[in-house]
């Protein structure tokens, strides 16, 4: 890992393209402003995780236990409409 | 052409129904052919099942069928630079799965899938706004949610 320290709008190249800089330090809390191409998807990495997580868990699902859940729930739906 | 899945045996999916997801799914950026396939009886599900990986499927549906209000907004900029120009409306699907006790089934209402059925191309997108649930609960009979 690299770590470079940089001072309030001073900013970091990642190849000639995307651009980060330091715009306010406020207690424990940092902004940074992102100049990057469109295509490029930029997440928070919690919610990236999150739903990497979500979709991996989604992924274990086998076709016999999806049909079964849909029909109790078909019914159960029913009945308590 | 043939496709092996763990789940539904052999496939035979024509070359023009494969929709290519360039960056994959979040989790899974490196398998990048889909095909999707409808069951009867679990309709209006789907599965989106890998033709690279066999053991790899999700199920799938639209979010409008259960939440009529749901809205996402997706620029011009970003449907042009995922379809290399066109301006096509996708058709939006989500990823379903059943809850861990067994009891519900849920849907990521957050990280909706875009279908551009013409230029047979997806992508999972992320949108931001934390009260889009990443596990919404599922309602079935006659009622739908609002």
């Amino acid at each position: 890992m690299l770590v470079l320290t940089r001072k309030i709008n001073e900013s970091i190249m990642i190849g000639p393209n995307i651009e980060i800089r330091v715009t306010r330090i406020q207690g424990d809390s940092v902004r940074i402003a992102i100049i990057a191409p469109r295509d490029l998807d930029i997440l928070r990495k919690e919610i990236f995780d999150a739903i990497a997580k979500e979709n991996r868990e989604a992924a274990q699902l086998d076709s016999t236990s999806f049909a079964e859940v849909l029909k109790l729930n078909r019914v159960k739906d029913e009945n308590t409409d | 052409m043939k496709v092996p899945t763990t789940r539904f045996g052999e496939l035979d999916v024509s070359e023009e129904s494969v929709i290519t997801f360039p960056k994959g799914l979040y989790g899974f950026e490196d398998r990048v052919s889909y095909c999707l396939i409808n069951i009867e009886e679990e309709q209006p599900f789907q599965w989106l099942q890998s033709i690279d990986e066999p053991s790899l499927a999700f199920v799938v549906a639209s979010p409008f069928t259960f939440f009529p209000k749901y809205d996402i907004e997706v620029d011009d900029n970003d449907i042009a630079e995922i379809t290399g120009g066109g301006l096509e409306v996708p058709e939006v699907l989500c990823v379903v799965t059943i809850s861990k006790d067994l009891s519900g089934i849920t849907m990521n209402l957050r990280a909706p899938i875009l279908l551009f059925n013409t230029v047979r191309l997806g992508r999972q997108i992320i949108i931001n706004d934390p009260k889009l649930e990443i596990k919404a609960q599922l309602k079935f009979g006659s009622g739908v949610q609002g």
